[in-house]
């Protein structure tokens, strides 16, 4: 008797309380689905509150949207902005530790595409990731838009596209003004040796383009060729950019055989800092000014 | 007696020339190849700016041809020639067709010092060669000493020895290079291309630096060739005809690592060459080697200028290692004839 009573009673609590669960009586915020950059799509349920970035461009994006209170794991490569440095590490951008992501119990992880093994781990952990992998200036500012949406920073992104998208005006209203025979023929050097330039469909490409100079290697069939020297010589690039730093630019001009090339004959060799134009995160803008004013000083008194 | 005597002349004759002539048609071929094509009319040009003005007056086409391609295209020859020589050398005195210069370390040893030399960052210029060069040198000839006394301790005068002594000694080796490769980070990538071989970039100051190297090395294993045929027999044949086997075959071990060690050292790791070139000298000349040496050294030669010259040019601008492209020839090629001449290879 009592026993069934017991079996009735527990019943109904059961049917009681999940009833509950249907009709809300705890509210959840509303589920946000976001797709990242792999495809995947992504439910959020929760606006995060702990987010670790494992790529230095992901980083970028977190504190420009201003979460930087929310950011819980970084990795050793974030060196900007300078407040990064406060934050836990979780390995290096390549490697990163999923064992050191899980003890910082994040609700959000931002990763990039090289780190596919790792999101696959995440998602069996049921540890939401996004994947933002930027290919180009378009796509930064989606990615802005996503990141936005994803961490409840609507307001912070449309401010940031704003920022964004006037500087890419400025750049643009500028080099409208120049001819085609204006533009110079650039050779950017992404690594000296062997001597690898950037081809056309990368990053670099598109910033040399809309910053008003001509890619060296926009027929080249790779995106990071090991590029004849020949052909260097033979093309006379009239600038070059680079942003290993192995060599200054003292030292370019001395290179052996290369002083026939004109950007070395005329002393237009210029550094740009590595991470405003390689790394794909909010200040790209500012990159293409830096290269745009290596290109047509003029325009930009 | 004397039909045949004059068959084998003529033979001779044509082996000799025709090779040659290969040669020098490839070789003109690559100087006239590329990011510019140069002509007759160009390259009198270039010839008259080369002997009438100071270096830094040249067009840059002149510069192309005198400091570019010409020492490329040399250098190709030179470790084309160098690789192949060593390659039949050791095939004929290890008496094993598989023998190439992987086999004593040598090739392994260069990759390691070259490695260190970029691992360290070493700034360390050297004639004008940068560190790589020098350090994968010392690495090969250190590799081959290590090899050598470990074999005759081990193993004493066996063949056998001194090739599972080089086996070992290559993948222990090879494993530390792979251990620098993780370890490199950033700076694997120039590690990457010249583990991969080429002649990217070489110029004067490569050839200079590894021709004596080459040069004294085939001639030395050339004055000894009869004494190699012998040997190539079997160590009994030579030494019943008088061959002091032991000596010989310290003096030919040492003259092949020169020549792969001072390739390896300009042009990273090229396979193939070595195994491959022998052989096929082999199916020409026969098992002479007062024909298979210079046989060989020009094949060898041939084979590498023609593979650089696809190699810059394929996906130009772009370049190719040249270490993929004779691979990638010489594997199903050797295949081939391995099938079809199986007689006169094995």
């Amino acid at each position: 008797m009592n026993r069934k009573l017991i079996l009735v009673l527990a019943l109904v609590l059961i049917i009681a309380l999940s009833g509950c669960a249907q009709l809300n009586i705890f509210p959840n915020q509303e589920t946000i689905t976001v797709t990242d950059d792999m495809g995947r799509e992504v439910n959020l349920s929760t606006t995060p509150a702990r987010i670790i970035s494992i790529a230095p461009s992901n980083t970028e994006f977190l504190f420009a949207l201003g979460l930087s209170e929310k950011i819980v794991g970084v990795t050793d490569f974030c060196n900007y902005p300078a407040d990064a440095a406060a934050k836990e590490r979780v390995g290096d951008f390549a490697n990163p530790s999923v064992e050191k992501i899980i003890g910082l119990k994040p609700d959000l992880v931002v990763a990039a595409s090289l780190h596919q093994e790792v999101v696959e781990q995440l998602d069996q952990l049921n540890i939401p990731v996004i994947v933002i992998d930027a290919k180009n200036i378009q796509h930064i500012l989606d990615s802005v838009d996503m990141l936005g949406m994803a961490t409840g920073a609507n307001e912070a992104a449309e401010t940031l596209t704003k920022q964004i998208t006037d500087d890419l005006e400025l750049v643009d209203s500028k080099v409208m003004t120049l001819s085609e025979d204006e533009k110079p023929l650039v050779y950017f050097e992404v690594w000296n040796d062997p001597i690898m330039t950037a081809g056309p469909n990368t990053f670099i490409h598109e910033l040399i383009t809309r910053a008003g100079g001509v890619n060296i290697a926009a027929d080249a069939p790779t995106d990071y060729p090991v590029y004849a020297l020949e052909d260097l010589i033979a093309r006379q690039p009239e600038v070059m950019i680079y942003t290993h730093g192995a060599e200054t630019a003292e030292q370019i001009k001395d290179r052996q055989n290369w002083e026939t090339i004109h950007a070395l004959k005329y002393g237009r060799i210029y550094l740009v800092e590595e991470d405003l134009v390689l790394r794909p995160g909010p200040r790209i803008a500012k990159g293409l000014i830096e290269l745009s004013k290596r290109l047509h000083p003029d325009i930009w008194e | 007696m004397g039909v045949i005597r004059q068959k084998l002349r003529t033979r001779n004759w044509v082996y000799k020339v025709l090779p040659l002539g290969m040669l020098v048609v490839v070789i003109l071929l690559s100087l006239s190849i590329g990011a510019v094509t140069i002509t007759l009319d160009r390259f009198n040009f270039a010839l008259h700016q080369l002997l009438t003005l100071p270096q830094a007056e040249w067009g840059y086409e002149t510069v192309i041809i005198w400091q570019l391609r010409f020492p490329r295209t040399l250098l190709a020859a030179a470790v084309g020639a160098a690789l192949a020589t060593a390659g039949a050398v050791l095939q004929g005195l290890l008496h094993n067709g598989m023998a190439d210069s992987h086999v004593l370390g040598v090739s392994s040893g260069a990759s390691l010092g070259a490695s260190i030399a970029m691992l360290l960052g070493l700034r360390i210029g050297f004639l004008g060669l940068g560190a790589i060069t020098p350090m994968a040198f010392i690495g090969s000839i250190v590799t081959l000493v290590i090899v050598i006394s470990i074999s005759r301790r081990i193993a004493g005068k066996s063949t056998l020895g001194l090739l599972l002594a080089g086996i070992a000694m290559s993948s222990f080796l090879s494993s530390l290079v792979s251990l620098i490769v993780y370890f490199s980070g950033e700076r694997i990538q120039p590690l990457v291309f010249w583990l991969m071989g080429g002649f990217s970039a070489r110029n004067w100051n490569h050839f200079l630096a590894v021709i004596p190297y080459l040069a004294g090395g085939y001639f030395i294993t050339y004055i000894y060739h009869r004494y190699l045929t012998a040997i190539s027999l079997s160590d009994a044949t030579a030494h019943n005809l008088g061959v002091n086997v032991e000596k010989v075959r310290l003096i030919l071990l040492c003259c092949s690592a020169l020549l792969t060690a001072a390739s390896v050292a300009v042009s990273g790791g090229i396979g193939f060459v070595g195994l491959m070139i022998p052989h096929i000298g082999k199916i020409f000349v026969g098992h002479n080697y007062r024909l298979l040496l210079p046989t060989s050294a020009l094949f060898g030669a041939i084979f590498l200028v023609v593979a650089d010259l696809l190699a810059r040019t394929i996906i130009r601008p772009a370049e190719l290692p040249v270490g993929i492209i004779t691979a990638l020839c010489g594997g199903p090629f050797f295949l081939y004839l391995l099938a079809k001449r199986r007689k006169e290879i094995l």
